[in-house]
């Protein structure tokens, strides 16, 4: 309980907040009696405020390892945002001499984000090595299965990186989606054994989940229209294709010019991410068409609906994106919309991120491939002299692993048997519930329609003119 | 202006109807390949101040209704391409388009949005913000020049002033749009994709005319001592380092030997440091006149009045590149 004042009086001063949200405490509490933990938290559990309050606990810098470039930067600027100023990142977007400069400064810093290939670097290393390391975070710890679809090669160098320590830093892994599969892998991978493993259930009882069947491409897309005219709150509708993005808010902006709605995908440069996040954030667009990109980095709570136009490739990512919808605890709910042709194309995904044999005999023997990604993960096995057999292996056992996730994915969008939560719940090794009314849409009576909006369309603000503009900003 | 909101082949901006041009060659212009061929090419087509442009906006389609074939492939502006490209350029003021030439506009409205943003949140006494800039090393910077600014209310007035007599010089268009990518206190601007819809008019037109309302922006904060960071090193390099060395050797009498045992190089890098120079107008009188063969120049006035439309492996008669080409560059220049 003593531990408990404590950090709550840093919660309250640092962060302002008068609780902690689920999980925190219990991850802090264990980092605080000295275990090495692995917390499984659901998304928008507040995973960052874990470290970051540990930080200001221990008085000690803190390196926290993220896959993503763009998932450091949010955090960099939500620390910044909160008057942390000592949050500096570290990864392949800077040039020889940024580098330098940082490196040189690096012991100015309290949290220090960087990528898995950045600190397998030996000058980063040794670098990192010296600075008296308060905690070592491997956010996205899921990243270092091979069974999930987040899997990044260079995680699994992170093996080396804890062993190769002077003296060995203790470590937290975050990761928000853990089946057991990967949770054995995250042990085995990283060789560790003795992990305190805290879980939260996952379930997120206020997501009603609901699954719509479509014997066509145009009924599918004039019943997206449909529900984006009714649908009460803000939503998310994620696509597996940028183009379908692109067309289908053209579509619903030429069939309702009232609704207000943003596309954020790989191809929309980072400038407009940042006005797409903002206007969302602000209520000043309801609707953003985006792919798995849009999310990872943004703390919305109030979002009332999430669509799957395209069948997502696992339950995982099925999981972490609806999780996005409902964090104010109040009722939200999650749509996928299922078509037969949804399949193969989610099997074209999965063939078109991997390379096969002939790819890789193509690339060993000296010769271009034409997908860049591929060319990528190619490169970098080569540079930590991977055998090409292996690789032929690796990559054909990832594949089946991903078109096993698949056919997992697949059976619960036909699925019309079963409570929906409790296929969810029993994928993720979690007990049963009670299927209710507001539950999911298998023997349910719940209308769709107590999730449409009451009052009338919504009312695009008035357009400034430039002299007003300029007022407002000055 | 209905067909205002379809088009996007704004590819007519770098065609005329009167010189079929290369598709190939005016894409190598537009990503900025400054081999002296493409640069050469790009004097022969006044295009020299769309070097590079592809930084700033990378997609130039092309309508083939809008446009004529000549039997090698080369193309030319129809009459209803011509009238196209005379409704886009009636919306907004090409004029400074040149500014592309000397700065990177890109680099520039990037830096200036941030320092919008910094300066606006500081005038509401907002703190709690999220800074629009991904990449650290803009940040740092800006973050300094933020620091060490003296008299930061004051600036801040300054940059409101600047921005209203800046939107009212320019067309009305372009003050609408370029003002909707502003981003400041409670403020989060508006994408290309929106302005386009609330407008109707195409993404490609939005984005033109965005850019040259930046193009003319930029010369409202050549004069403010305070915003000096905006401009500075936005500058870009307009002709190679190496090639400056030799002119400052040519304009110091070094002989064309000299030059190469200074420099260190072969006798084709000098005589295509020449030639840049020549396209860029930066050669005096006296050095011209080196380097100019007369008695070539006649006779291949003889070949094709136009000597820039001749081609050199379809001479009639043997002579040196180097001379050839230079020929050609002063042909352009008609100051013959
Ligand atoms: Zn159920």
């Amino acid at each position: 309980m003593e531990n408990y004042e404590l950090v709550l009086n840093i919660l309250k001063k640092k962060f302002g907040f008068s609780k902690f949200k689920e999980g925190q405490f219990e991850t802090i509490n264990s980092l605080i009696v000295g275990n090495d933990v692995l917390s499984i938290l659901p998304t928008g559990a507040g995973k960052s405020l874990i470290y970051q309050l540990y930080g200001y606990y221990k008085q000690k810098p803190i390196v926290v390892i993220t896959p993503l470039i763009s998932l450091m930067y949010d955090q960099v600027k939500r620390m910044n945002m909160m008057g942390e100023n000592k949050a500096v990142t570290l990864n392949s977007d800077f040039d020889w001499f940024q580098k330098k400069v940082i490196l040189n400064n690096l012991d100015q810093y309290r949290f220090i984000f960087i990528s898995p290939e950045y600190i397998s670097q030996d000058n980063v290393f040794n670098i990192i090595n010296n600075l008296d390391l308060g905690l070592l975070v491997i956010d996205e710890a899921h990243c270092v299965s091979t069974w999930g679809n987040d899997f990044r090669p260079a995680y699994l160098n992170l093996r080396n990186v804890i062993k190769n320590f002077s003296s060995k830093p203790q470590l937290l892994l975050l990761t928000a989606t853990a089946s057991k599969n990967v949770l054995d892998d995250i042990q085995q991978i990283l060789d560790l054994n003795k992990l305190t493993i805290l879980k939260k259930s996952i379930n997120r009882e206020n997501i009603y989940l609901k699954n719509i069947k479509y014997e066509d491409q145009n009924s599918k897309d004039e019943d997206l229209l449909y529900l984006l005219n009714n649908l009460a709150g803000s939503g998310i509708v994620y696509f597996s294709s940028k183009t379908k993005a692109d067309e289908m808010s053209k579509l619903l902006i030429d069939n309702n010019a009232n609704l207000r709605v943003g596309v954020y995908h790989a191809d929309i440069d980072d400038h407009d991410r940042f006005v797409i996040q903002q206007q969302f954030m602000n209520n000043e667009i309801d609707i953003v068409f985006a792919t798995s990109a849009f999310g990872m980095g943004i703390d919305k709570s109030d979002i009332r609906f999430v669509i799957h136009y395209h069948l997502p490739q696992n339950i995982e990512d099925y999981f972490q994106e609806i999780g996005r919808a409902g964090r104010d605890n109040q009722k939200s709910i999650a749509i996928l919309m299922y078509s037969r042709q949804d399949e193969y194309f989610a099997k074209n995904l999965i063939d078109y991120s991997l390379p096969d044999e002939s790819e890789i005999n193509l690339f060993d023997s000296g010769n271009v491939i034409s997908n860049q990604d591929k060319e990528d993960i190619l490169n970098y096995y080569r540079k930590i002299g991977y055998p090409k057999k292996d690789l032929i292996n690796l990559f054909s056992e990832l594949r089946e692993k991903r078109l096993v996730d698949l056919n997992h994915m697949i059976d619960y969008a036909k699925n019309e048997k079963y409570c929906r939560r409790n296929i969810i719940l029993s994928y993720f090794d979690e007990p049963e519930i009670t299927h209710s009314e507001f539950c999911c849409d298998i023997n349910s009576n719940e209308v769709i329609n107590t999730f449409f909006r009451k009052e009338q369309g919504k009312i695009k603000s008035k357009e400034l003119n430039w002299k007003e503009i300029i007022e407002k900003l000055f | 202006m209905n067909k205002l909101k379809e088009m996007d082949s704004l590819f007519v901006l770098f065609l005329n109807n009167n010189q079929f041009r290369k598709e190939k060659t005016i894409r190598n212009i537009l990503k900025g390949k400054k081999t002296v061929a493409n640069l050469y090419a790009a004097k022969k087509y006044n295009l020299i101040n769309i070097i590079g442009l592809n930084k700033y906006i990378n997609d130039f389609k092309i309508d083939e209704s809008l446009i004529d074939y000549n039997n090698e492939g080369k193309i030319k502006l129809n009459n209803d391409g011509q009238l196209f490209k005379k409704e886009i350029i009636s919306m907004t003021n090409f004029n400074f388009i040149q500014n592309n030439f000397y700065y990177d506009i890109y680099e520039f409205k990037r830096r200036f949005i941030l320092i919008l943003q910094i300066m606006s949140e500081f005038f509401n006494h907002n703190k709690k913000y999220i800074p629009i800039e991904n990449q650290n090393y803009r940040r740092f910077y800006v973050k300094k020049w933020f620091h060490n600014l003296s008299q930061k209310k004051e600036a801040a007035i300054e940059l409101k002033n600047i921005l209203n007599e800046f939107l009212a010089s320019i067309l009305p268009i372009e003050a609408e749009i370029i003002a909707k990518t502003f981003v400041g206190f409670k403020r989060h601007g508006k994408t290309i994709t929106q302005i386009s819809e609330e407008k109707g008019l195409s993404y490609s037109i939005i984005q033109i005319i965005e850019f040259n309302a930046y193009c003319q922006l930029i010369n409202f904060f050549k004069k403010s001592k305070n915003y000096s960071i905006i401009t500075k090193d936005v500058e870009k390099n307009i002709v190679n380092k190496n090639a400056l060395k030799t002119l400052s050797l040519l304009d110091n009498n070094y002989s064309f030997e000299e030059i190469m045992k200074i420099m260190n190089n072969k006798k084709s890098t000098i005589e295509e440091h020449i030639l840049e120079l020549a396209i860029f107008d930066l050669l005096s009188k006296k050095i011209i006149n080196k380097y100019f063969n007369v008695n070539l120049y006649d006779k291949l006035k003889k070949e094709d009045n136009m000597i820039y439309n001749l081609t050199y492996s379809k001479l009639s008669f043997k002579c040196s590149f180097f001379e050839f080409r230079f020929c050609q560059i002063l042909s352009l220049k008609g100051n013959n």
